[in-house]
């Protein structure tokens, strides 16, 4: 793996790396998350809420709108309604900019401005002309309530004259007796009919001015025009005297009947520009009507939408805190794994490893196993390792062993001889030591040389490795040409019968040495001890017995094993 | 004693039921027949009534047969006052607002009618008809009948019928059929536009149309060589009320208005929509100013009479929006020229502008009865048939459609009747869908119309602009004059 062969230096590197790279992704993570968070906020308080404003504002302007809507309608003074003309206009400009604002402030609202604009700026437009209608309106008020005062003040006037008249017929009638009774009569009536059509003309007129239906005030026109003409034609019975007033009032109610002044005609003009006027300001209330009830449309949808907002904001937050907390977890797993997995195994595992193998070393356990590893840094410290355990053990092998016989040496039979006493003693078991030497071995090399007393040592010590192969066996050169053989665990029977087989393969090896007392090949003598070691104070007192039945065999002619059992 | 007392008065009612139900039936016949001038019952005011009518031989009939004759039936005496048709409003006007009793029966233009209607200036015919007729009101009901609806509905105020129109000018297309017909001329045609050579029927067709019979002094045209500059056709563009008649004739066609009424539940008008500056309008504009590059040229009082002569002595090739009560001036053309041959169809677009003089009661009638009766009367299928033997496009129905006028002889007379007619019939229940025939300021509304028209004909105002103007002296006028609102 490729990984491996990067230096400690590069993978620390690496490693390092990676758990900066999750810390700046839990960081940016959280930036992010914030800014989108921010950005509900702005978008909540900046447009939505701004935008929310808005609508209110527009619904203040809408409330302005219609007070100076009725207000023209219910003020007949021209000055005043010409100022409210000026704050229509104002009032429908300042609503058109806040229209333009809400959708500015707010692209998602789904207004139709342009076409609002359009409106607004025809309404705008026509206020000239509404102004002019409303001036026209007013005059002809104006006129129609002066025309009132005139026709009651002309019918007082006139029946009062006809009173007077009457009055005077009747008493010339009573006065006249007989003589002219019947055509003072016809004259009284003729007055009394005069009077009644005058009443009922001037009743017409007056009437006219509580009508509202064009066609109607046209037929009422018509109609006193007729009664304006036979009134005329039935003006001659009138004495002179009066003719004169009563022509003068006909004329004077005839421009009331005719003409661009007559009441029918003011009447006329009152009433269409009232419904003109009227359909003119409905077209304001018309639109202001709508505007108010999309403003309103959206003034919910706004608040809702400020609403859902705010829910999603919180929403928003609970997720992302818990998104972030998730990420900083996995984050954290990740980079315990990777100080785990990575820095823990692939460097400082192989590092402990080297270090126990090193401190088993030494301790002199050159049987430790050294750990497989690829890594360059690493694999070039057990490559060394390796090299110092060998070495190590060669050191050992050549403290424990005797460099002729490959046997345990002296110092490993004290310590054995020790280790075993003390194990045995604690497990109550018991134990046999053996001693060897060989026979007349001085003489042997005296006379066949040292290297060939060398050769009989490690033939002798050969069959005695071969013989005692137990792994509670233990052999030893105890001294030049002397032995020993510790048996841990077995009979005393057994423990001679090994020490006899010793002693007979020996000889049966038959190395020629003409030089021994006691056979012409080479023997052994054997002293051996059974024990059950708790029964003897030390080891030394074990290995002072053993040498006692050593020297006992010696004593009684070699080539012989001597034992005892304690 | 009393069976036969019971059986006598049963006898007595069968007889007065019988009485009853055959004068009831009577007065249907008699309500069902047409009225004539023997009908006119007695009239008890004989103070002499007079009477407005157009110059012309209108005025000569009247005074020289229809007068005389209802004289004679009524004893009541009548005075015409000749008015050239241009003076009738200011003449008349100027006597109804001082109330003076000058005129009885007045003589009324369509644009003005609904004006003078809303102003009291004339009586309703049915208010006349309750008080003078013996009919009742069905009496003139049934003189209405054979008058075409779309005439009345112009000329009606509020539902209410207040004149009888008796001279129709409602438009139509005269034009030169020798050069539709003959076959060179369709040959090139063809040849050059890559469609059959027909009388207009649309904008485009009537501008190629216009282009290819337009031609130069000493170019052939159906096989003569021409001896003067000949044109594609004439339009009545001069400074006049009729340059508006045609505009609004292209406008309506293409489903345009100068103003449209929108009427509430009651079928009251409750609005008027202004619409005179209308991508239609403007299209209309430019249509005239491209339909004038192949017209006859104008002076600035070119109107119909000017036209007329134009088609009649061979100047042009179509008067494509011509009033058909000029047809015998147009049909002039065959006697002038004895190789043409005059046609008629409906105008292209087929809305052609209509519309009627009409007579009525003045509110300041000192005699209103005679003057109802005088009214009828001229009214009658006798009195339109003498109009339309006169020359005069008659609005009666059946006086239209009546067999006499159908013979070839009458050709040069009445050949303008049958299309007269149908265009007449095109309108019925239409026209109240149009500010034009329905506003009861059109009076003022007309010379601005009439304005605006002719400076986008004269340049002197860019199309746009006078559209723009238009629009906004309609609206003016409407709310300032007019009975109800007018709005963008």
């Amino acid at each position: 793996m490729g990984f491996n062969k990067l230096t400690l230096k590069s993978k620390l590197i690496f490693a390092l790396s990676i758990i900066a790279s999750f810390t700046v992704l839990t960081s940016s993570t959280a930036i992010f998350l914030f800014s989108e968070v921010k950005h509900g906020i702005n978008e909540l308080t900046h447009r939505d809420i701004i935008s929310l404003q808005h609508t209110f504002k527009i619904s203040n302007s809408l409330k302005e709108i219609k007070t100076t809507l009725e207000s023209i309608r219910t003020d007949y003074r021209i000055r005043e309604n010409n100022n409210n003309i000026i704050k229509l206009k104002n009032n429908w400009l300042v609503l058109d900019k806040q229209f333009k604002n809400l959708k500015n402030t707010n692209s998602n609202i789904t207004l139709d401005d342009l076409h609002h604009t359009n409106e607004i700026t025809q309404l705008i437009e026509q206020l000239p002309n509404l102004s002019q209608v409303l001036f026209d309106l007013m005059e002809a008020r104006l006129t129609s309530a002066y025309i009132h005062k005139d026709v009651i003040t002309q019918q007082s006037l006139l029946h009062s004259q006809l009173s007077s008249e009457i009055r005077i017929v009747y008493k010339e009638q009573i006065h006249e007796a007989n003589n002219n009774k019947n055509e003072y009569l016809s004259i009284m009536n003729k007055l009394i009919d005069f009077h009644d059509t005058s009443t009922e003309l001037s009743s017409i007129l007056l009437s006219a001015f509580d009508e509202n239906n064009i066609a109607k005030l046209n037929s009422m026109g018509r109609h006193s025009l007729t009664l304006h003409n036979t009134l005329s034609k039935n003006s001659h019975i009138f004495p002179p005297n009066t003719l004169i007033i009563t022509k003068s009032w006909l004329q004077q109610i005839r421009k009331l009947l005719v003409g661009d002044t007559s009441i029918f005609t003011i009447r006329r003009t009152e009433q269409r520009l009232t419904n003109i006027i009227d359909t003119l300001l409905n077209q304001h209330d018309l639109l202001a009507n709508r505007i108010e009830q999309e403003s309103e449309f959206i003034a919910q949808l706004l608040y809702e939408k400020v609403n859902t907002s705010a829910v999603n904001i919180t929403h928003k937050l609970a997720f992302f805190s818990n998104l972030l907390i998730a990420i900083t977890i996995i984050c954290l797993i990740l980079v315990f794994l990777i100080i785990w997995l990575y820095i823990g195994r692939k460097i400082f595992r192989p590092i402990n490893k080297i270090k126990n193998a090193m401190i088993n070393i030494s301790n002199g356990n050159t049987e430790t196993e050294l750990p497989i590893i690829e890594d360059n840094e690493v694999g070039d410290m057990v490559l060394a390792l390796s090299k110092l355990k060998e070495h190590v053990s060669n050191v050992t092998n050549m403290a424990q062993y005797d460099g002729l016989t490959n046997l345990l040496n002296r110092r490993e039979f004290d310590t054995t001889l020790k280790k075993e006493f003390r194990r045995c003693k604690r497990e109550q078991t018991s134990m046999s030591l053996l001693l060897c030497d060989i026979d007349f071995f001085k003489y042997y090399n005296d006379n066949y040389g040292h290297i060939e007393g060398d050769n009989c040592l490690v033939s002798c010590t050969k069959e005695m490795s071969a013989l005692f192969t137990r792994v509670t066996d233990s052999c030893f050169r105890y001294g030049g040409e002397e032995f020993a053989v510790i048996m841990v665990g077995v009979e005393p029977s057994a423990a001679n019968e090994m020490a006899e087989k010793l002693r007979s393969k020996i000889e049966a090896l038959g190395i020629e040495h003409n030089h021994s007392r006691c056979a012409k090949v080479v023997t052994i003598s054997v002293g051996m001890i059974h024990c059950e070691p708790h029964r003897l104070s030390s080891s030394q007192e074990l290995l002072t017995r053993a040498d006692t039945q050593l020297y006992l065999a010696k004593d009684n002619g070699r080539n012989r094993v001597e034992m005892a059992i304690t | 004693m009393s069976g036969s007392y019971y059986f006598q008065s049963y006898i007595h009612c069968f007889r007065l039921i019988s009485l009853l139900l055959l004068a009831m039936l009577s007065m249907f016949t008699w309500s069902q027949q047409k009225f004539e001038l023997s009908h006119i019952p007695e009239i008890t005011n004989k103070q002499t009534i007079t009477l407005v009518a157009e110059k012309g031989f209108w005025t000569e009939h009247l005074e020289k047969v229809l007068l005389p004759r209802f004289t004679k039936q009524t004893q009541v005496k009548v005075k015409v006052v000749a008015m050239e048709l241009v003076d009738m409003y200011q003449l008349q006007t100027q006597s109804l607002i001082s109330g003076h009793s000058t005129y009885d029966l007045l003589a009324i233009e369509a644009g003005w009618a609904k004006e003078w209607a809303a102003n009291g200036y004339t009586v309703p015919l049915l208010e006349l008809a309750k008080k003078y007729d013996d009919g009742g009101e069905q009496g003139m009901m049934n003189l209405l009948a054979s008058y075409y609806p779309s005439l009345l509905q112009i000329l009606a105020y509020q539902g209410q019928f207040h004149s009888i129109p008796y001279n129709n000018y409602v438009m139509g297309h005269h034009y030169r059929l020798d050069l539709f017909e003959h076959s060179e001329e369709k040959k090139q045609f063809f040849s050059q536009y890559g469609y059959a050579l027909s009388v207009p029927v649309d904008l485009d067709q009537l501008l190629d149309v216009s282009k290819f019979f337009t031609r130069k002094k000493g170019e052939i045209l159906a096989g003569r060589k021409l001896t003067h500059d000949f044109f594609g056709l004439t339009l009545m563009s001069g400074n006049r009320p009729h340059i508006n008649d045609e505009f609004s004739a292209m406008l309506w066609g293409l489903g345009g208005s100068w103003f449209t009424p929108h009427y509430d539940k009651d079928n009251n008008i409750e609005y008027f929509k202004v619409q005179a500056n209308s991508a239609t309008a403007l299209k209309v504009a430019h249509y005239y100013l491209k339909l004038l590059e192949f017209a006859h040229p104008a002076h600035e009082q070119w109107a119909f009479l000017e036209s007329a002569n134009a088609l009649a002595q061979g100047q042009v090739a179509m008067w494509p929006f011509a009033y058909n009560n000029l047809w015998p001036q147009s049909a002039k053309l065959e006697s002038n020229l004895p190789y043409a041959r005059i046609g008629i169809s409906q105008v292209p677009l087929k809305k052609p502008y209509n519309g009627a003089y009409a007579t009525a009661v003045s509110f300041a009638s000192q005699n209103p009865e005679a003057a109802y009766w005088l009214l009828k009367y001229i009214g009658s299928y006798e009195g339109q048939m003498a109009y339309a033997l006169g020359g005069g496009n008659p609005c009666r129905q059946d006086v239209a459609t009546a067999d006499y006028f159908q013979s070839e002889n009458q050709y040069a007379l009445s050949g303008a009747f049958q299309a007269s007619h149908e265009a007449n019939l095109l309108w019925t229940n239409k026209v109240l869908k149009f500010g034009h025939f329905s506003s009861t300021a059109m009076g003022k509304i007309c010379p601005e119309l009439m304005n605006s028209t002719f400076q986008i004909r004269s340049g002197s105002l860019k199309p746009q602009q006078a559209l723009d103007q238009l629009n906004s002296k309609i609206i003016e006028l409407q709310n300032r004059y007019g009975e109800a609102a007018a709005i963008k």
